[in-house]
């Protein structure tokens, strides 16, 4: 039903009751950005949405909602007001969705949303419905509601038909329920008659038994026939399902792949420059220590220092040779001495000399009186103090020291420092300079190379930023894409192999089924069932596969249709310009029995065209969507309204005109909400410009603020409407 | 007891004007986490590691610089026996820096180590010597490294201690 009027209160910027007295026909909304053209096609969304809980309090104007909170009103109401003409009964239907708020001890509250409706007719009579879900059912069909709203170019994406809607729109057209119906008639009245058939020629006993097992082996053929069908169906719908994933990422197939080189390019420099991360060293005044740079001229210091102790060593030896010299010489002398002193002194007679009695005193034995003389004993000391007294008679008998050196740090450092240390220490002789400047070197080089890497990485992410840029997608984005692209493609491969397979096998099964089904016409025929029943049996089946023909005539119809309108529509939005063709296909699908529908842009005669800049799909859409209201129309449903907010941005001034002519020709309720055609007025406001009065719309509006307002404060912002 | 052990038991020391300056401030013995003391441009692990870095640095200039009397000394309280042991696995051991310092001292100083052997000195004035001269030494390499520093505009470069020591 197309409507009439909109009325729209306290819904977000719409302060109070703000009225839209809309034309049959092509419906233009202006606005400047911000001034209410989003939140008016946000209202009609809400309103077709339905019921559900928990309605945002943000719905509310901010400035009702700034009264209810000062207590300057207790309730309020936001609601949305569409009034309809159904020409087709003579009705007009008024349909309010609205919820209230007020204010409570916790503040703003809202209630959940309700639908109240009046339908009254040409006569005068009126009915109040309390819930009017009905009501907007019979207004705007759910089944039509994907084709109502779009907000900007991307939600007008129709062509992907991704949600199977547009076969639900052509079950819709061609009544496919009630034609349904007749078709499952014909079916059991079919069935009745093959039923009948059976048992009579089952009567004769001589057949009973081979049509009883023929008839088990044509329902197990059937239902083997069947459940291929399911899984031919099944995988078609797959592979279908992954070839409209790859024909909607084709266009950012190349820039993905593209994309995939650079970003394993990337990832192989990333790697190159951890490497070479690991490999500086440049923690210099560590390595002072740790690789002994401190004892760079270690060498000749170790050697001054053997050299040094080395020749201490050897004054050392050489006065300790001198040393032993003289202790050898005197001990020589006193040898002599003790000698002449042991044998030769003269003792008084009787007494032993020096050298009897040391060697009295050793054996412990008198050799005087043959007697013994063990240590301690009074012999043993007497003998010792005879030796006393002749020591002191000979006078000094001291002998030299024998050692020289008391300590040994000459040797000690010899043998710790100097032998065999060198070789220990060796790896703090090396040149430790040179090894410095090497590294410096090297580090320098590996800086210099990581400089180069990140350059290069700089430039490959430049280049990536340029492909995401260009596609509008993420880096990640991109990569799902690629990803999902060949994951369907190879999907897609995978599921036409099994068709091909179930095909061959349903084939050879249909074949069989067809075998066994002549075998028993022919034994039915052969046991006598009369020709009546033969004749009301194949009757039947003539009657099922007639409504089954209809049906698919019908869809098969209706889709060209479609076809056939939606380019017509498709060339006069591109006059004079490159377009291709919309190519709308399908039918219905016999074994599934269900409605199957493809769309595609084609060039060359059927060549999937991959090159659609977004005004060109754009228009496609809008063809598609015009084409289908067109339809609808003629069908079942009626005409119904359609809202395009913001649908040319990417339309150049040419083509917005030939857009708007398309709108002004096509006989359907269109609203169509933009900001185009407004332009400064040269004193600081904007204006209307002169080349839309030329496009002369049925009704045209302008949304504006009401001034002054505070930029700040949304409680101030109003929108107005202005019937231009 | 040897000279060479006894030395190492030594607990050498440093002029007070250089603990704030330079130990406090380029050395990374405490002043909070390691990334902190990271962060304040900290270059050395351990005092002793600018130590034995400055004493290098006083051979290498041949700066030698005597204490006076008003000098005041003082010290870590880490003896030489235990310098370079890090028992950290980030850092090599370099306890090799014991035997060298002495060898460098031991070249550097008029030691009498035949009369030590005879007994005629006793053992610790000769290692006193020994350690005067490694005091002096540092302390001409902390003169010499605290006026680098000054004239360093900003953060000291990485190469700031290595090329001071190796390069001409």
């Amino acid at each position: 039903m197309n409507i009439t009027r909109i009325e729209i209160c306290n819904y977000q910027s719409y302060y109070n009751v703000q009225s839209f007295n809309v034309a049959n026909g092509f419906n233009v909304v202006l606005g400047d950005n911000g001034e209410g053209k989003t939140k008016l096609v946000e209202s009609i969304k809400w309103f077709l949405s339905g019921l559900s809980k928990d309605t945002d309090i943000s719905l509310l104007n901010k400035s009702v909602y700034k009264d209810l909170e000062l207590g300057n009103t207790n309730s309020a109401e936001i609601y949305v007001e569409l009034e309809f003409y159904d020409s087709r009964y003579a009705q007009k239907l008024v349909i309010k969705k609205s919820t209230n708020c007020k204010i409570v001890e916790s503040g703003v509250v809202i209630s959940d949303a309700i639908y109240e409706g009046v339908q009254s007719t040409n006569k005068g009579e009126s009915i109040f419905h309390e819930d009017a879900t009905y009501l907007l059912r019979e207004a705007i069909p759910e089944v039509i509601r994907p084709y109502t709203v779009f907000q900007g170019e991307a939600e007008l994406n129709i062509l992907d038909n991704s949600n199977n809607s547009i076969e639900s729109l052509i079950n819709i057209f061609i009544n496919e329920n009630q034609l349904k119906k007749l078709q499952n008639n014909a079916k059991k009245i079919l069935r009745k008659a093959e039923i009948a058939v059976e048992k009579t020629a089952q009567a004769n006993k001589k057949n009973a038994r081979i049509l009883s097992d023929l008839k088990f082996k044509i329902d197990e053929s059937k239902d083997r026939i069947n459940r291929l069908n399911v899984r031919i169906t099944q995988q078609e719908k797959d592979a279908n399902h992954s070839k409209k994933r790859m024909a909607g990422l084709n266009d950012i197939l190349a820039q993905a792949e593209e994309f995939n080189i650079f970003k394993d390019k990337m990832k192989e420099l990333e790697q190159k420059k951890a490497r070479v991360s690991v490999v500086i060293k440049d923690d210099y005044t560590t390595y002072i220590f740790d690789d002994n740079y401190l004892l760079h001229d270690f060498r000749s210091e170790l050697e001054t220092f053997a050299t040094s102790v080395t020749k201490l060593e050897q004054n050392e030896r050489r006065l300790e040779v001198a040393f032993q010299r003289r202790v050898g010489e005197e001990q020589a002398v006193q040898k002599i001495q003790n000698a002449l002193i042991g044998d030769v002194n003269p003792l008084p007679i009787g007494v032993p000399s020096l050298n009897v009695i040391q060697e009295m005193l050793h054996d412990e034995v008198c050799k005087v009186c043959n007697r013994l003389a063990k240590k301690g004993s009074k012999e043993y000391e007497y003998m010792k103090d005879h030796m006393t007294m002749i020591l002191k008679h000979l006078g000094n008998t001291d002998l030299p020291d024998e050692v020289l050196f008391k300590s040994n740090n000459v040797r000690e450092l010899s043998n710790e420092l100097v032998n065999g240390y060198r070789s220990k220490v060796s790896s703090l002789l090396t040149d430790k300079k040179t090894e410095y400047r090497e590294l410096k070197e090297f580090t320098l080089s590996r800086y210099q190379e990581l400089s180069d890497l990140d350059k290069r990485i700089s430039g490959l992410s430049d280049k990536i930023s340029g492909i995401t840029g260009m596609t509008g997608l993420s880096s990640d984005t991109l990569s799902r894409h690629l990803n999902d692209w060949q994951k369907h493609s190879q999907n897609y491969a995978e599921k036409l192999k099994i068709v091909e397979r179930l095909n061959s096998t349903l084939k050879e099964e249909e074949a069989a089924y067809n075998r066994l089904l002549t075998h028993r016409d022919k034994l039915v025929s052969d046991s006598g069932v009369s020709q009546y029943l033969l004749t009301s049996k194949e009757v039947s089946e003539k009657l099922f596969k007639v409504f089954q023909k209809v049906r698919s005539n019908d869809i098969s119809s209706v889709i060209k249709r479609l076809e056939i309108k939606t380019n017509e529509i498709f060339d006069k939005l591109n006059v004079h310009s490159f377009k291709g063709y919309l190519k709308i296909s399908g039918g219905l699908h016999i074994q599934s029995d269900e409605i199957r529908v493809q769309i595609e842009h084609v060039v060359n005669q059927g060549e999937v065209f991959r090159g659609a800049n977004q005004a060109l799909e754009t228009s496609a859409n809008i063809a598609l969507l015009l084409a289908v209201v067109e339809i609808s129309k003629n069908q079942n449903i009626g005409s119904f309204p359609i809202f395009m907010d913001a649908p040319v941005s990417s339309f150049g001034r040419k083509k917005i005109r030939q857009f708007m002519q398309v709108m002004n020709s096509v006989d359907l309720q269109c609203f169509v909400i933009m900001k185009e055609f407004l332009e400064p007025d040269g004193k600081g406001d904007i204006k209307i410009s002169e080349d839309f009065k030329e496009l002369n719309p049925e009704k045209s509006f302008w949304l504006k603020l009401e001034r002054p307002f505070d930029q700040e404060d949304l409680s101030t912002v109003k929108t107005i409407v202005h019937e231009i | 007891m040897s000279i060479l052990t006894e030395f190492k038991k030594r607990v050498p020391n440093f002029p007070e004007q250089y603990k704030i300056s330079l130990f406090d401030n380029i050395s990374k013995t405490g002043g909070g986490s390691a990334e902190t003391k990271s962060n304040l441009g900290k270059h050395f692990e351990n005092n002793y590691e600018l130590y034995c870095y400055s004493f290098r640095l006083g051979i290498k200039a041949e700066k030698r610089i005597k204490f006076s009397p008003g000098d005041r000394k003082v010290n870590f309280s880490h003896p030489i026996e235990f310098w370079g042991r890090k028992s950290n696995s980030k850092r090599k051991d370099f306890d090799w820096i014991q035997n060298a310092l002495f060898i460098y001292c031991f070249n550097r100083t008029n030691l009498d180590l035949i009369a030590l052997d005879k007994g005629e000195v006793k053992i610790k004035s000769q290692v006193d010597l020994l350690i005067e001269t490694l005091e002096e030494y540092t302390y001409g390499g902390l003169y010499l490294l605290a006026n680098e520093i000054e004239s360093v505009n900003g953060p000291l470069p990485d190469v700031f201690f290595t090329d001071l020591l190796l390069e001409d």
